[in-house]
């Protein structure tokens, strides 16, 4: 009997222990929402680490954009490159650069880093307008990725009027920074977004909807259940003007320097890494359906185009994971 | 008080507390989580948006509103508590749990709703 | 006859001392972390438990009751609640224990028994306080604390049962 009793009481101390150590992991919740990159971004982590790593999130988002990413305020990188026509990099820019590059030629230059004079013409962050036809020729003689040059710890300008412009990847590659910072902390999961830019951590599956570009904000045209990957969007809807009846719209054309206009109301990239995902959406929507598949494909990633007209276009990938929850829009083959 | 320490039946009741604990306690852990949001719009414009599944205590909330509301949020569900109003008709929708639970103040505007539960995160 | 009162009085008065100092002994633990604040082993219920068997229900429950304002005294009027209403519930099960299943369990299944209906009491009372369900949320891992703490109660009884015995037949005389 009292052989019965010590086993019966180890059992009980056993189950006990597993119980709050399980506890002490899952049990606890942090959830931030704070303003950076000009959008709202939120992030929710559950774990041991939760509230700690939680709150360290946004001032390392809010030090990537003030310090590196940002063409504006002068202490950044991007700035200071973009001043004095080239100069040494060191990461996380460094990285990020050399990556953003790659997939510039790799599209064939549907995404293109050194756009920042023709997109400081329409000006979508201050007062956007139409930008003079002759002035946006120039100013397109201005761009071109292949105007960097690497050179061993730094980058050159050919082109000292070339503006280095990384907005079509700063949120993807802020994900990858958080990211890091969060490997090796006591975590369950966790979801970053930053502004509609997704990182989804630690194995659980979460289901992440496709925003309805015609719906208000939280309406989603589809749902996916995805784990550990990054999701990012590009979509028309996203920031526009309309001026003489037409409206325009903030992804543009590097070839034209004029809004991309095939069809498409936006482009969701699921990929391993936050730049990747951010970069193709991009890319992606210049390239159009049929092409941006082939490169989404090639590099990897899982793709949902979706169309002016409803149709919605999945990579193989994501078709079983992917489900449309409104009925204006219907996936084709 | 003469009584043996331990009976067979002893042995039966402590596996079947424990059992149960650690049944609810795992199927506490693997139900899937839904995340409530509860979101409060007065004249179409929304005032307030409370995470209800993060709280930890309730939560009074009284927009600025004529006739006044008291809406309170607790973890996993919202009510409007008291309306100064004639039709009570909120207040009488009670706690709101589920995805899609909507209380309305038609004398104050007032809509009370709750969102999400399927959906975690959204791309845009 | 009224002498044999007296001694159960005086026996009455031991036994809640010995319960007071007990649970002032517990008082001293720190808060155990995942169980809701005021959870505690439970050390006193050995003494209500020998009280209920050996005074009956109506002495158990007074030590009860006088544990309670001792916990309004030292530790406010919330804590006296939840002591009142987990102490009265497990004099209870103790007494219809031993009047219905005096040969089916143990001491250890008692007092487990017992261990449970005391957190069960607390946290009854807590959600009154308190005024939300919520804190039923603490029951799985409290029924867990109780278990655990129930079996060590009952082989703490079944040590110092000679010692209660003893000093019982002290005041029998």
């Amino acid at each position: 009997m009292k052989k019965v009793l010590i086993a019966l009481a180890a059992v009980l101390a056993a189950a006990l222990a597993a119980v709050l150590i399980y506890d002490g992991t899952a049990g606890r919740e942090a959830q931030q929402t704070f303003f950076a990159m000009d959008t709202v971004c939120s992030l929710t982590l559950t774990g041991r680490d939760a509230a700690q790593a939680a709150a360290a999130i946004p001032a390392q988002v809010t030090a990537l954009e003030t310090g590196v990413f940002s063409r504006q305020a002068a202490d950044a990188a991007v700035a200071r490159l973009n001043r004095n026509g080239g100069g040494a990099l060191s990461d996380p820019l460094a990285q990020v650069l050399a990556q953003t590059w790659e997939l510039s030629e790799k599209s064939g230059g549907a995404l293109d880093c050194t756009l920042g004079a023709v997109s400081d013409l329409w000006d979508f962050g201050g007062d956007p307008h139409v930008p003079d036809a002759a002035q946006l020729r120039s100013a397109l003689a201005h761009t071109g990725y292949q105007k960097l040059h690497f050179t061993s710890g730094g980058v050159s300008y050919d082109d000292p009027a070339a503006a280095l412009d990384l907005g079509a990847v700063g949120k993807g590659a802020a994900l990858d920074a958080v990211s890091k910072t969060l490997q090796g902390k006591r975590l369950r999961s966790g979801i970053v977004s930053l502004g509609g830019s997704i990182l989804l951590l630690g194995g659980q599956a979460f289901t992440v909807g496709i925003k309805d570009p015609a719906g208000n904000a939280g309406e989603c045209l589809a749902t996916m259940r995805l784990s550990d990957c990054c999701i990012s969007t590009s979509g028309s809807y996203e920031r526009f003007f309309e001026e003489n009846g037409e409206r325009y719209h903030h992804i543009l054309d590097p070839k034209t320097g004029l809004p991309v206009r095939n069809g498409l109301l936006s482009v969701t990239i699921v990929a391993d890494s936050g730049l990747v995902s951010d970069a193709l959406s991009t890319a992606c929507f210049v390239l159009g359906a049929e092409r941006g598949m082939v490169l989404a494909k090639d590099c990897g990633c899982e793709a949902v185009f979706v169309a002016e007209n409803g149709d919605v276009t999945v990579s193989d990938g994501l078709r079983s994971l992917l489900t449309v929850s409104n009925t204006d829009y219907r996936i084709i083959d | 008080m003469e009584r043996k320490l331990l009976e067979k039946t002893d042995l039966a009741l402590l596996l079947a507390a424990v059992l149960l604990a650690c049944g609810v306690l795992l199927w506490r852990a693997l139900r899937p989580q839904t995340r409530l949001t509860a979101v409060i719009t007065v004249n179409g414009v929304v005032t307030e948006t409370v995470a209800l599944s993060a709280l930890e205590a309730p939560l009074t909330i009284t927009p600025a509103t004529d006739p006044p509301l008291t809406i309170v949020a607790e973890p996993g569900a919202i009510a409007v508590v008291h309306a100064e109003c004639r039709d009570q008709r909120c207040v009488a929708c009670g706690r709101l749990t589920k995805p899609g639970d909507t209380a309305v103040c038609l004398p104050a505007k007032t809509v009370v709703t709750v969102r999400g539960g399927d959906v975690d995160a959204i791309t845009y | 006859m009224d002498k044999k009162r007296t001694y159960r009085l005086a026996l009455a008065a031991i036994l809640c001392a010995q319960a007071l100092a007990l649970s002032f002994l517990e008082g001293l633990l720190p808060p155990i972390p995942w169980l809701p604040p005021g959870a505690k082993p439970g050390l006193s219920n050995i003494i209500i438990m020998f009280a209920a068997d050996s005074l009956g229900l109506p002495m158990a429950l007074t030590i009860v009751l006088i544990k309670s304002g001792f916990a309004f005294l030292t530790r406010g009027a919330s804590a006296a609640l939840m002591s009142l209403a987990g102490g009265v519930l497990s004099a209870l099960a103790m007494r219809l224990l031993l009047r219905y299943a005096r040969q089916t369990f143990g001491l250890v299944g008692v007092s487990v028994i017992c261990a449970l209906c005391h957190n069960f009491g607390q946290l009854l009372a807590a959600a009154v306080l308190t005024g939300t369900r919520q804190v039923l949320y603490y029951a799985p891992m409290l029924a867990l604390f109780g278990a655990a703490t129930g079996v060590a109660t009952g082989m703490i009884l079944r040590a110092v049962l000679p010692a209660l015995e003893k000093q019982k037949r002290f005041f029998d005389r």
